[in-house]
């Protein structure tokens, strides 16, 4: 896989334009330099090399200590330099690996490794439009910071790319680098799929296929899962047929659900790298290193580990509350505010799973103050002071004037005993505990 | 391609192509020759031993020069400023013939 | 009043002292530009006279190579694909030299891109060299130094990626400073080879160089490879007594002409009359240079001009002339798929020994002196004779623009068909002080034989 994510610095990679170019005017979002034009010269920006690091060490990578630019040539007419400024054999960041557990399709919960090849950092290009016999070119986007990620070929099925996508999401959002925003563009993936017959990963890696097929235009993790799968349908039946899928980048119809070819007989890129001349080259102490790590939040798997662990939540609550950092903190702070209420009756649940419950469950927005919500949830689980004899004379009451549900009871529908416990609960005004008032109904209905 | 001698006329259409140059059939041959002279010039490069020399892509000896996310933009273009020198623009923007996807 | 042949720095004292107005001054050169430019179209686009700044060179005329971009003045790099461009922006240089209250005369006329040591690539007809208009006045930076030599302006500001300053400043008899690389700002100057580009001063005094460097220099935020070391005071550097070590270098000395290498011995004298000690050193041969730089320069050149597709600004590709194209294509090539290794690669390696090699020297003496060229001014035309366009021409100069190291290249008399014939003074990483110390010694010494006064006197 590789996955572009768009950076949401404020400044564009090499120039001062703003790095939000969503909305504007075409070519209003532009300088001599994102431009492309003749003696401009990028400078990098800080903060985007900074936010790189952090992403290879949220990802497990190492960091090179010495790294650098290089030059990309390629001709595209949203390419302005005639290059792309890129990283090629010294990356920021490489060899990680992301560590996922996921439910399997019979529910039970599995770990695995998918390892990462690398993290660099380039620029974004300019947007075409096509237009009759024209196409138009805005260069708005010209030099946003994107962040490239590699994988290996780790992924078996669609489903193995799909979990890793969403948790992959997860984490760039937890960092709070990107929007990572699938629709906008602002994350971007394109699989290279290609079908192998050896299961064991080191036999595959020795046998790589001799072709692979590159889906562009992606724009949800959905349509990953769907392009993929019907990528592996297709080159099964020209394999099957004793053929070999050519090398191509194909597109992805989403209307349609299938993938078509967008450049075939690609002849292969000679890019012509070498080392920016521009920009000296990046230089990363132990020191620098360690204060960006520092600065890396508790990512999602850990958070589900420490919620399963010291919570006691169930797996599917800790996943969903962990999706999203803004959740996981308004869970955490409810915590700590509703930790300190003494009169809350959650009947036998530890507080944790209560709220986790409620609010999985929606029976409390989460779209409310911290405050406002505790107060809903303390309500909800107020803990009753019950008047003893107004509840006994209660009980009684309903016994005599129900002797209907009573024989039903007695002779097996034990259910009936449920319109008592309604009539109790009414009497009272809710001051009871149900389960109580049941328990007690019970009682006195078998001593009669 | 060689390095030396037969550099063939496919070879300079090759790297004409990457080039993104346009050659006339009357003037590969010339090409071909220039190119020849010069790789057989600079061949005396091998004759220095390079076996433990670091390569030296910058002689200012700087590193890690960044610019604060967030700088003051004084370069930013109009709209106007931005699409003054192109031969066509439409919408503002910039137009090229059709490209297919 | 009588301004012909006039220094920057008396220009000055004479605005200062209100003795000429800034309008008065800019006029008498615009004038000057339009009796002689026909002939030696050095001037590719005048500029009008406008207000300007009050700084350090309040209203002083400057001429700028047209490949320094120039906000709202047509820039071309003497090339057809830009025939049309206005920058919408401004170079870091231009912007200092206005800020200090420079007034630009118009755009000095170049080898096409910087492609050449002649000014004959240039696509709107070549510069003719003042001393003999059948010459050339050497290149890239020949409209600058023809300019000057000519008194079309008191001084220009040209380029050097290999010899470009050097080169064409001996050959028409002036004063031509390659700053350290990195000393002064890229930004805004149209590419040639990015590790070399080196803007700087071409003059008739070496005070007037110290002036301008002093303005150019430092660093600059919109250039990543500008340095960061503190910019000192040239003219007081510049005017120190001291007594320096020259190195002569063996290898140098060679495959000179007759002329230029009796020039050369003769300086060596007046040095050594001054009180400085002059000793034989020995370098890498500078064929070496050559291969690095031609190697390092083309790749550079394939991907710098790699942006001129006529969509944002320009003509498209099919404008190029035939020089651009032949380096475009050499530096494709050595950087395609397999050649990397072999040719660009081991290029940035022998840069590392040539950078060492002058370290060693500079450990031993202060400056290393030279010719800049091995002959003086070829007729125009001739350059077709000499391999790779007359890359061989700047063969002196290759060493210290491969290894960003500056130089200075001053007068030092006529050779047998009286041209002019240059001495050159390279100096350390930036030690720009000692060079100008030097060239300024020579200078209160020899008054650079007259050569100044000679080369203008058919202009007056």
């Amino acid at each position: 896989m590789e996955i572009h994510v768009e950076l949401k610095t404020k400044s564009k990679m090499f120039c001062q334009c703003s790095a939000n170019y969503f909305g504007k005017e075409p070519n209003s979002n532009t300088c001599p330099v994102c431009l492309g034009m003749p003696g401009a010269l990028p400078v990098p920006n800080k903060q985007a090399v900074e936010w790189t690091v952090k992403i290879g060490k949220a990802l497990n990578c190492s960091i090179n200590k010495r790294t650098k630019f290089d030059r990309k040539h390629y001709y595209y007419p949203d390419l302005p330099k005639g290059y792309q400024i890129s990283q090629y054999d010294e990356p920021i960041a490489v060899k990680g690996h992301l560590d996922i557990t996921f439910k399997g399709k019979d529910n039970s919960l599995t770990e695995k490794r998918f390892n990462i090849t690398r993290v660099h950092l380039e620029e974004d290009t300019g947007k075409l439009t096509h237009a009759g016999e024209d196409t138009l070119v805005d260069f708005n986007r010209s030099s946003v910071p994107l962040v490239e990620i590699v994988t290996e070929p780790d992924f078996e099925n669609a489903d193995d790319v799909k979990v890793f996508l969403e948790e992959l999401h997860t984490i760039i959002r937890t960092l709070d680098v990107s929007d990572a925003d699938m629709e906008k563009g602002s994350m971007r993936m394109e699989p290279n799929i290609s079908l192998s017959l050896y299961e064991n990963k080191e036999e595959r890696m020795k046998n790589l296929p001799k072709y692979k097929v590159e889906v562009k235009n992606i724009n949800s993790f959905n349509f990953a899962k769907k392009a993929i799968e019907y990528e592996l349908k297709r080159q099964a039946e020209i394999l099957d047929k004793g053929e070999t899928p050519t090398q191509e980048t194909r597109g992805y119809n989403e209307d349609k659900g299938i993938t078509y070819s967008q450049r075939s007989k690609e002849e292969a890129q000679d890019y012509r790298y070498f080392p920016e001349p521009d920009i000296p080259p990046m230089e990363f102490t132990d020191d620098f290193i360690e204060k960006v790590e520092k600065t890396i939040p508790e990512l999602p798997a850990s958070k589900v580990k420490s919620y399963l662990n010291d919570y006691q939540l169930k797996y599917d609550d800790a996943f969903i509350l962990t999706r999203d950092s803004s959740l996981s903190t308004y869970y955490e702070k409810l915590i700590a505010v509703l930790s300190k209420e003494k009169q809350l009756d959650l009947k036998k649940q530890n507080l944790e799973q209560a709220l986790a419950n409620v609010i999985v469950n929606k029976r409390i927005q989460t779209n409310i103050s911290e405050k406002e919500f505790a107060e809903k949830f303390i309500k909800m689980f107020a803990r009753v002071e019950v008047d003893e004899s107004q509840l006994e004379t209660s009980l009684e009451k309903a016994i005599q004037e129900n002797p209907k549900a009573v024989s039903d009871y007695k002779s097996g529908k034990t259910n009936a005993v449920m319109a008592l416990v309604g009539t109790v609960m009414r009497e009272m005004r809710g001051q009871a505990d149900a389960m109580d008032v049941r328990k007690r109904l019970e009682e006195k209905i078998n001593k009669i | 391609m060689s390095k030396t001698g037969d550099l063939t006329k496919k070879d300079v259409l090759h790297i004409a192509k990457l080039a993104n140059l346009q050659i006339q059939d009357a003037n590969i041959e010339m090409y071909r020759t220039q190119l020849e002279e010069t790789i057989n010039y600079v061949e005396n490069l091998d004759e220095l031993d390079t076996s433990n020399v670091e390569p030296t892509s910058h002689s200012t000896r700087l590193s890690n020069i960044y610019f604060e996310d967030g700088t003051k933009n004084s370069r930013q273009f109009t709209q106007k400023e931005a699409l003054q020198n192109a031969k066509s623009t439409k919408k503002s923007m910039f137009v090229v013939k059709r490209i297919m996807e | 009043m009588d301004i012909f042949g006039k220094s920057l720095t008396e220009l000055r004292d004479l605005i200062k002292s209100n003795k000429i107005s800034s309008k008065e001054l800019f006029s008498y050169f615009a004038k000057r530009a339009e009796k002689y430019n026909s002939d030696l179209n050095a001037y590719l686009t005048m500029i009008d006279f406008t207000d300007h700044s009050e700084g350090d060179l309040s209203g002083i005329p400057i001429a700028i190579k047209d490949n320094f971009c120039t906000q709202g003045v047509r820039t071309t790099a003497s090339a057809k694909v830009l025939d049309s461009f206005i920058p919408p922006y401004e170079s870091t240089v231009t912007r200092r030299l206005k800020e200090a209250g420079v007034l630009f005369t118009g755009k000095t006329n170049m080898d096409a891109w910087a492609h050449g040591s002649s000014t004959e690539t240039s696509d709107y007809g070549p510069t003719k060299n003042p001393w003999d208009t059948t010459r050339a006045p050497g290149g890239s930076s020949g409209g600058s130094a023809a300019v000057v030599s000519s008194f079309l302006a008191p001084a220009a500001i040209g380029s050097e990626t290999a010899g470009s300053i050097r080169q064409p400043a001996s050959w028409c008899g002036i004063v031509g400073l390659k700053p350290t690389y990195g000393r002064v700002s890229r930004y805004g100057v149209i590419a040639m080879g990015s590790s070399f580009d080196c803007p700087g001063p071409m003059t008739q005094t070496v005070e007037d160089a110290a002036m301008i460097l002093q303005v150019i220099a430092g660093k600059d935020p919109y250039d990543a490879t500008s340095a960061t070391e503190e910019v000192p005071d040239y003219r007081k550097q510049m005017t120190e007594k001291r007594t320096l070590t020259f190195g002569v270098p063996d290898e140098y000395m060679k495959g000179l002409d007759r002329d230029v290498e009796k020039k050369v011995e003769e300086s060596l004298k007046v040095l050594e009359k001054l009180g400085h000690k002059v000793k034989r050193v020995s370098l890498l041969d500078p064929k070496y240079s050559i291969s690095v730089y031609t190697i390092l320069q083309r790749a550079e050149v394939s991907s710098n001009l790699a942006r001129y597709d006529g969509i944002r600004y320009g003509n498209g590709r099919d404008a190029f002339g035939s020089e651009a194209k032949r380096r475009m294509m050499l530096g494709t090539y050595t950087l395609s798929h397999g050649y990397y290794d072999a040719f660009y690669k081991k290029a940035q390696k022998i840069k590392t020994l040539i950078i060492e090699d002058l370290k060693r020297v500079f450990d031993d003496v202060d400056l290393i002196v030279a010719a800049p060229t091995p002959m003086t001014a070829l007729k125009l035309g001739e350059f077709e004779k000499y391999p790779f366009f007359g890359e061989t021409m700047d063969v002196l100069n290759e060493a210290a623009a491969v290894a960003g190291t500056p130089a200075i290249s001053i007068p030092c008399g006529l050779d047998s068909k009286g041209l002019p014939v240059g001495l050159q003074f390279m100096g350390n990483y930036f030690d720009e002080g000692t060079i100008l110390n030097a060239a300024y010694q020579f200078e209160k010494e020899t008054n650079f034989f007259d050569v100044l006064a000679e080369g203008r006197k058919k202009y007056e």
